[in-house]
């Protein structure tokens, strides 16, 4: 459950019941993901209920190429990544070939960006009016670990089942906040439930919380706090796509963190800039930022951090193209994922095993 | 039955006073020798802590854990189930949220379904005295709670601190927690890693926590950086039975006199009878086992009262085990406290010393002159054997 936002969980629910229903026959489903870590939350839930094959758009010739080719089990899901932009000839070819998504006899799933989608209504219309169905996955996730929850004073983290859960910490953190004189324990409590709010999918009451917060570590000198509190608002900001805003408090909190000697939340603001530049499509300077993440994480034997910083590594150099540096971040990734036993190893695997399939065909 | 330990503040009073005045929640370290009286003097504390003021969860880990395979996750567990216990005993009715989520969470990481506590409940055991026995009797039950509390133990902290600000909430009184028989871990690797290792933990409570702490590790080089964690380590020594220069220490005489004089009705005892075994011994826990052992070795003969060859024969077959059992660099360790009166270990390798320290072979003293280091005095004959063979 931890892996969607809780906002989406509806959405998910009704995109499996039309899948469910599509199966054996033809059908044309487009999904608007908010990021390429979010969608593949979403493929592993599908993947969970319906075996799958998966499509990398990369090119229209391909892409109609595959339409034409492919022979896919009566029982299986198509799943279609569009690539974050959309080149001329793909949108050519989805808006000239739409009829074949539906020829194949099985469901065809279409995942693509907001901002994808943006240009498939303008640039590829017959394609978008010829759908069958049409889903929103806001998302939270913003790459392979969004690090809000870890990046929290106190507690460092806490973990949930539900959405009752959180609902449940909201009533006892309100019931205690009028309870509590110590100052830095209020803060600490108007920041957990900052962070509640944003994994709700409010990041309006979140950042209204975050910034109480803040306002207490700054009037009691909490360095500690202030670098907490800034932090996630900028993983509030980044969950509303401003991610200019949110590089902004990342960076307060990587100056803060450096201050007071916090290496692992200096290592956790790296590596959400990182994600943050990813978002932005400045994918040199995410590498630059996951390095020094990845460095320190080394440094302070943080096997998680480790991990998560390598996979993001392997996106970032598989979204330049560079195979074969993606593939050795991802095993090297895998291997410290599996051995923690970190949810994110099926993912990473998932990927590898996409990024050699990739590397065998050009080879 | 109580006496009065001399000198200036007792320990116990000390940390009463600490208590009393504090203005936040302290964490304390409470030092003694191992049989020095330290659970006598927490009882104490708890019976002089103002019932009005304070509620006081006084346990001992050996009630409720396996020692021999004990872990800092089943500690916090066991604590967090004292608190939530307290507030039943004490008819406090917690927040509903707070109380739901906790049985969540500890249903969670022990993996102990609803059934199972249903099945157990009819022997008139509450939810928490459940858990904690599964907790002490099944390793499947510690392998589980460990593996889930791995990365999770702030988890877990934080709920024992919502049920802690709740209890004192509705009571309103302050929390004070007494965790006796720390220092009775089992290893001595085990009590490192537990209070080394973990100390920043064990100061997260947000309540007056005392924690007995095994005073060998005191003699570990980490622990200069480890007291400082803490509001105060306050020490119960040792009454010693002679001074630092040899000389009849009266007033040590007198207290572990009085002890016995409290138990055994000293019609019972030959003339010097008591002295001998008072001035041969010079610890609590010691001087219980030479009266008992020579009082078997009176009933035995079928003599009506004991004589001072009961008590020799006492001393004598306790101190040929020591005799045997403590290896050549041991004796050349107890010969140099023997002659310093200072414990040190050699480098930060060494545990000699507290190994010494911990097998009360080597005691550690404190009177108006200062504190020094002896080795135990039923040992004191031994020290010419020992000069002239090693």
């Amino acid at each position: 459950m931890e892996q969607f936002s809780l906002r989406d969980l509806d959405e998910v629910d009704l995109l499996l019941t039309e899948l469910e229903i599509s199966r054996g026959k033809g059908n044309l489903i487009l999904c608007t993901v908010a990021s390429p870590a979010y969608r593949d939350h979403v493929i592993e839930a599908i993947a969970r209920r319906f075996p799958v094959r998966v499509m990398a758009v990369e090119s229209g010739d391909a892409l109609i190429s595959d339409l034409r080719s492919i022979k896919p089990d009566e029982k299986a899901v198509l799943i279609w990544t569009l690539p974050e932009t959309l080149s001329k000839d793909i949108l050519d070819a989805l808006n000239n070939f739409r009829e074949l998504f539906y020829d194949n006899g099985v469901p065809s799933l279409v995942l693509m960006t907001p901002s994808a989608l943006d240009e498939v209504i303008w640039k590829a219309p017959d394609f978008w009016r010829y759908r069958g169905g049409y889903h929103i996955l806001n998302g939270s996730e913003r790459g392979l670990d969004y690090q809000a929850v870890e990046a929290l004073s106190t507690p460092l983290d806490f973990s949930y089942e539900s959405k009752e859960e959180l609902l449940r910490r909201i009533r006892i953190n309100e019931y205690l906040r009028d309870k509590i004189s110590d100052q830095r324990e209020l803060a600490c409590i108007l920041g957990e439930l900052g962070t509640v709010y944003f994994l709700l999918g409010e990041p309006l009451k979140a950042i209204e919380h975050y910034e109480q917060a803040l306002k207490i570590s700054r009037e009691i000198g909490d360095r500690g706090g202030d670098g907490a509190h800034l932090g996630n608002l900028g993983n509030a900001y980044a969950g509303m796509g401003e991610t200019r805003k949110a590089i902004e408090y990342y960076e307060q909190a990587l100056k803060i963190s450096r201050e007071i000697g916090d290496r692992r939340n200096e290592g956790n603001w790296l590596g959400n800039l990182g994600l943050a530049y990813a978002d932005l499509g400045e994918t040199r300077k995410a590498i630059e930022y996951y390095e020094q993440a990845l460095k320190i994480s080394r440094e302070i034997g943080d096997r998680r951090g480790e991990g998560n910083h390598l996979g993001n590594l392997g996106n970032a150099y598989a979204g330049m193209g560079e195979t074969r540096k993606a593939i050795e971040c991802a095993k090297s990734a895998l291997k410290i994922l599996e051995s923690i036993e970190s949810p994110h190893a099926e993912k990473v695997k998932r990927k590898l095993h996409e990024w050699e399939e990739a590397s065998n065909q050009i080879q | 039955m109580d006496v009065p330990r001399p000198g200036s503040v007792s320990p116990m009073q000390d940390l009463l006073d600490r208590i009393q005045l504090a203005s936040r929640r302290e964490k304390y370290l409470f030092l003694g020798f191992r049989g020095s009286g330290k659970s006598t003097e927490l009882y104490r504390l708890e019976a002089a802590l103002d019932m009005n003021r304070f509620l006081v969860v006084n346990y001992s880990i050996r009630d409720d854990l396996n020692l021999s395979d004990f872990d800092f996750r089943d500690f916090f567990v066991s604590m967090a189930l004292k608190v939530y216990d307290i507030a039943r005993a004490e008819g406090v009715a917690l927040n509903p949220d707070i109380e739901e989520d906790f049985q969540d969470f500890t249903r969670r990481i022990t993996s102990i379904t609803e059934e199972e506590v249903t099945s157990q409940s009819s022997a008139g055991l509450s939810w928490s005295q459940i858990i904690i026995l599964k907790l002490s009797r099944e390793a499947k039950t510690r392998e589980c709670l460990r593996k889930e509390l791995d990365q999770k133990i702030s988890d877990l902290i934080q709920r024992l601190n919502w049920l802690i600000v709740d209890i004192e909430d509705k009571s309103g009184k302050k929390l004070v927690i007494i965790v006796d028989d720390l220092d009775k871990l089992a290893r001595g690797q085990q009590s490192e890693d537990f209070f080394y290792k973990n100390y920043q933990l064990l100061i997260e409570p947000s309540c007056f926590v005392v924690y007995t702490f095994p005073i060998p590790l005191a003699f570990h080089p980490q622990y200069e950086n480890v007291r400082h964690a803490f509001d105060g380590d306050v020490i119960l020594l040792q009454m010693p039975v002679k001074r630092r220069n040899g000389e009849p220490h009266e007033e040590g005489r007198g207290f572990y006199r009085d002890v016995v004089s409290r138990r055994i009705d000293l019609d019972l005892l030959e003339d010097g009878v008591l002295d001998l075994a008072v001035n041969s011994t010079g610890k609590l826990s010691e001087l219980v086992e030479v009266m008992k052992e020579a009082s078997l070795n009176t009933y035995r003969k079928g003599q009506e009262r004991i004589s001072k060859e009961d008590v020799a024969s006492a001393l004598d077959k306790l101190r040929m085990t020591f005799d045997r059992t403590l290896t050549q660099a041991h004796k050349r360790k107890l010969l140099e406290i023997n002659l310093c009166k200072e414990a040190r270990e050699e480098g930060p390798d060494s545990v000699l010393t507290r190994e010494l320290l911990f097998s009360l072979t080597a005691v550690e003293y404190e009177d108006d002159e200062g504190r020094w280091c002896e080795i135990d005095p039923m040992l004191l004959p031994l020290v010419e054997k020992w000069s002239s063979s090693l």
